[in-house]
């Protein structure tokens, strides 16, 4: 018998060992070329790998694997493999990759992700690829979004600020003004919902407020909180601080509640509706607004395009009257991995994919709004979201730590408490927020 | 088998029993129906309000779609490969552990046991990572392989318990009979104990390719190009942050489980013929 | 001569399971349960923090509320399985026309993926576009659409009964393979002593497949434990945490909140806790095989 355990205990060493042995703690940087490269040397194979949130998206993806398409024919020796991962599914994924060290050499990068994929050192500083022309070009409510520091760490590709969306056509029917405060999409939403084939059951609801427990609502939640004069969290005389609590954000969380469940200007099951359900709500033409980027009209059209012409864009209501409405640009970057062996090949690639007409193509199917001031005018023709580029010139200003995710996850949960009804006490529900951002900024010290 | 003496009752009892399993029966296959209702709508009559019962009209195109616009024959085949030589694998391994647990008493048996148990407890949430990196440095990641040896690992503990429940109901005096005639413990195994454990396999077999066949954690993790997905990770593809294809979704869904109905049909046959024969012989 | 073949024999029977396990398990648990110990990014940073983390989580509420939500989850969600599981292999295990029909439908729930049949009733219960209001308000049960997955009175309680829906034919099956192994003999020997159908179920069947049920019970009961893709798609743990199973917690704190030191705690504790129900069971079989 203890023999046996013997030879299972020298098994398992020597099958176990090797498995420990390699995950490479850290790396030193290569030294790295000082300027863009503009071409790729002809005799090289290409083979890099592209971990993508988007490719898969309908019709966004479709327009990407043409452009790469495109590419590929002026250069046959690069050849991309597409790794699609859900959003959702996209850190787990990602962090295995880096740890095992098998990065992908060219992966999307969300807001969201950024402080901690930086925090990895999975990102390639990308200021001395593409010059500092190119950095200056970007525009003003991106920086922040992309770089750290100073340094380029993802190549801003396409944003999508947050605003209000609603049905311009019965707005006029209805003889409503474009709602300025809070108060006046209450006003609008009570008129909007209505019972149009006149059985008694309502068919139109004035807002389909993005109120799931998740980070899609809770980014939109953070669009909208800044324009209340509050903050979820801001580097203040080098102190990080929440104004979650104070009269602003009390007064938001009370409109997530009451418009659901008191004005009743939601569809049932506010406390479900994420971004997808809200595209069709608005594509069954049964909801008449909501707060989200200009991506979601080019969805809604891509389901129903009747619809077009009939949807617009706004700026974010605020909660004062008379107050200046503010955005994020909510950009979806492309970083490189500093691993990777491509990188001058996957420069090239980027600035091609992000160039004048290929963004022109991209954003005439996504609706999704260009970051560099050099492409601005390449939406110029697609008059739905145009109206959207002046929100990218100024932006509030983001603080992003590696716990922002945990901020995201407060946020989420006390606006789903409010707008499912769970909780009607919009001040206890923000208290609550307050108590656990500031345990976060505490553990973080 | 005799049937009792008072067949009136008998047949009352059989009455009630129908009634209960149609009812049930109707309340399982509902979701299903409403699954088949839905992949043949088009998306307008998706969103109707109120919802349809049945799709006006009827449209077949999300069947034609799943198979042109993504690759689902390599997820159908993916996953077979993988969960068949997992189970086959698991199987061999488990009837062979849960024997020996079952007949042999050593020392440190009950802590072997309670090892099996408890290394399923851990929860594979943080074994995620590790594994990634464990399977690169073996070189087999994003390989049948890859995902193959995981799903055995995972199946062998719970596997090994199911089998060994099962040889716990062979008496061990068919054993013992073995024994006597001169067979190693071997060959009483592979030529009396095991054919009468058919059922027990079958069962285990079943339970471990179904685990496989739904697995979606570590599939998801574990594989990166797209030919080398499974169906799961392909179902769940189609929802995406801006819309879910539900009638793509549903049809996708369906079809993914013809393979299962299938299989477990067949195995229900040998099921069948194997219990009535393992109840004669005891 | 025997005692060398029973040694012998125990190694060719136990050795290859042994072996899958250590080297596939073994690494990855270890690193895991390491993990705990340490604030990590995995990559450069590996600061040593002791037992800061288990300090961390059970300081957190949530971790605790989690844990309990849980495990009444599991309690609810197994005795279901148990109940609705016995009733219909009782009834299949009778000898009537059809029962492999009824055998399969029955079993359909088990078969699909739990993505998609989590989807699919996300799906159903959808307060707008869903089947299940609009039957219930045709049949005057309801006067308005419900939220079910979305408001915190009926999520858990959906979750629970949609995983009962999902998981009972693995405990009609084993229970079903058990019943079947019973000698008719016994019930035979039973009805010519005078038992009526309540006393043969209760001291000639039960008895006879207890060993199967007690396997199947800790079986059911770590697997639903673990419970993360269901509840994943249809709540992610809201509405306000009704439904945070412990899995989607410890999947938060890891991928969401990039704490993947404490997550690890939390997957330890999760851990003990298992082995804790686990030693229970065990005591309990021994009881039972004596």
């Amino acid at each position: 018998m203890k023999k046996l355990l013997v030879k299972i205990l020298i098994l398992a060493i020597v099958l176990v060992v090797p498995a420990c042995s390699t995950v490479e703690k850290s790396s030193e940087s290569k030294p790295l070329a000082t300027q863009p490269s503009t071409s790729i040397p002809v005799t090289e194979k290409i083979s890099a790998r592209y971990l993508s949130c988007t490719i898969n998206e309908k019709p966004d993806g479709d327009v990407e694997k043409e452009i790469l398409a495109d590419y590929i024919a002026a250069n046959p020796n690069f050849e991309l493999e597409l790794i699609f991962v859900s959003a959702t599914d996209f850190m787990p994924k990602i962090t295995a990759m880096v740890t095992a060290n098998d990065s992908p050499d060219m992966f999307s990068n969300y807001v969201q992700y950024f402080v901690a994929l930086h925090d990895m050192g999975a990102m390639e500083p990308l200021t001395q690829w593409f010059g500092k022309d190119y950095v200056d070009g970007i525009l003003p409510a991106v920086t922040q979004e992309c770089m750290i520091d100073g340094e380029l760490y993802a190549v801003p590709w396409s944003s999508i600020p947050t605003g209000l969306i609603y049905r311009a056509d019965w707005f006029e029917e209805l003889g409503l003004d474009v709602p300025k405060t809070f108060d006046d999409i209450t006003e609008a939403g009570k008129a909007l919902t209505r019972d149009i084939d006149g059985d008694n059951v309502i068919d139109r609801y004035g807002l389909a407020l993005i109120a799931s427990n998740n980070n899609s609502a809770s980014s939109r939640f953070v669009a909208m909180l800044r324009n209340c004069g509050s903050y979820e969290l801001l580097n203040i005389n080098g102190k990080p601080m929440t104004a979650i609590g104070d009269e602003g954000s009390v007064k938001l969380l009370e409109y997530f509640y009451t418009w659901a469940n008191v004005d009743k200007i939601i569809p049932p099951g506010a406390g479900e509706i994420a971004h997808g359900t809200a595209i069709n709500l608005l594509a069954a033409e049964q909801a008449a607004m909501t707060f989200s980027g200009p991506h979601t009209i080019g969805s809604v059209l891509a389901l129903n395009p009747d619809l077009k012409g009939k949807l617009a864009g706004a700026p974010m209501p605020t909660l004062k009257p008379g107050e200046q409405s503010v955005s994020m640009a909510n950009i979806t970057g492309l970083s490189i991995s500093p691993k990777s062996k491509y990188k001058e090949a996957l420069v090239d690639y980027l600035s091609f994919f992000t160039n004048f007409d290929n963004f022109k193509r991209y954003n005439a199917k996504s609706y999704r709004m260009p970051c560099h001031r050099t492409l601005i005018d390449s939406v110029k023709d697609n008059t739905d979201v145009f109206g959207f580029t002046g929100s990218l010139e100024s932006a509030y200003p983001l603080f992003n730590v590696t716990y922002s995710g945990d901020i995201h996850i407060a946020l989420a949960k006390a606006l789903n408490a409010c707008a499912s009804g769970a909780e009607s006490d919009a001040a206890k529900v923000a208290a609550e927020a307050k108590k656990q951002i500031e345990a976060l900024i505490e553990k973080n010290k | 088998m005799k049937r009792p003496n008072n067949k009136i009752s008998k047949y009352n009892r059989h009455n009630a029993t129908y009634i209960i399993l149609i009812v049930a029966s109707v309340i399982m296959l509902f979701p299903i129906f409403w699954m088949l209702s839905t992949s043949f709508k088009n998306m307008t009559d998706i969103f109707k309000m109120p919802p349809s019962f049945l799709p006006k009209p009827f449209d077949m195109s999300a069947y034609h779609k799943i198979w042109i616009n993504y690759p689902f024959v390599n997820y159908f085949a993916n996953s077979l490969i993988i969960v068949f030589a997992s189970t086959i694998l698991s199987i061999i391994l488990s009837c062979l552990g849960g024997y020996g647990a079952s007949r042999f008493h050593f020392l440190g048996k009950g802590s072997f046991l309670t090892f099996l148990l408890i290394v399923q407890m851990f929860p594979p949430i943080m074994m995620l990572i590790p594994f990634y990196v464990m399977l690169t440095n073996y070189g087999i990641i994003n390989t049948h392989l890859g995902v193959i040896l995981p799903y055995v690992s995972f199946a062998i503990p719970f596997c090994t318990w199911m089998m060994m429940g099962y040889f716990d109901t062979i008496p061990k005096s068919i054993d013992e009979a073995a024994y006597i005639d001169g067979c190693s413990s071997l060959k009483t195994f592979l030529r009396v104990v095991l054919p009468i454990s058919v059922p027990g396999m079958a069962a285990t077999g079943i339970y471990t390719f179904l685990r496989g066949w739904n697995e979606y954690m570590f599939a998801l993790t574990l594989v990166s190009s797209e030919k080398m997905k499974t169906v799961p990770v392909g179902i769940a593809q189609l929802t995406s942050e801006n819309r879910t294809l539900w009638n793509d979704m549903m049809a996708a869904s369906a079809v993914a489980g013809i393979p299962i109905i299938i299989i477990f049909l067949f195995f229900q046959k040998y099921l069948i013929s194997n219990l009535a024969a393992g109840a004669i012989k005891q | 001569m025997s005692s060398f073949k029973s040694r012998f024999g125990k190694f060719i029977f136990l050795v290859p399971s042994v072996m899958f396990v250590l080297a596939l398990i073994i690494y990855p648990m270890i690193y895991g349960m390491g993990l705990s110990f340490f604030n990590t990014n995995l990559i450069n940073r590996w600061d040593f923090k002791g037992f800061l983390n288990y300090k961390n989580v059970f300081n957190n509420d949530y971790f605790m509320s989690s844990i309990i939500i849980t495990l009444k989850y599991t309690i609810i969600v197994v005795a279901g399985h148990f109940v609705v599981g016995m009733l219909f292999a009782l009834l299949l295990n009778k000898n009537i026309k059809n029962r492999a029909i009824f055998r399969s439908i029955l079993m359909i729930p088990w078969l699909f993926p739990e993505i998609v049949f989590g989807v699919l009733w996300k799906w159903i219960l959808n307060p707008t576009y869903g089947i299940f209001n609009f039957m219930l308000i045709n049949m005057k049960i309801l006067s308005e659409p419900t939220t079910w997955l979305g408001s915190v009175e009926h999520a858990f309680n959906a979750l629970c009964l949609i995983s009962i829906w999902k998981g009972f034919p693995f405990m009609m099956l084993m229970l079903l393979a058990g019943l079947q192994s019973v000698p008719t003999d016994l019930y035979e020997a039973g009805e010519l002593d005078g038992c009526n159908r309540w006393d043969s179920l209760r001291y000639i069947t039960i008895p006879s497949i207890m060993p199967v049920i007690t396997v199947s019970l800790i079986l059911d009961t770590v697997s639903w434990f673990r419970q993360y893709d269901l509840v994943s798609i249809l709540t992610a743990g809201g509405p306000n945490n009704s439904t945070m199973l412990i899995s989607r917690f410890i999947y938060d704190k890891a991928f969401q909140s990039f704490d993947y030191g404490e997550a690890s705690a939390m997957a330890v504790i999760v851990f003990i806790i298992c082995c804790v129900i686990g030693f229970i069971y065990r005591k309990m079989t021994t009881v039972n095989s004596e």
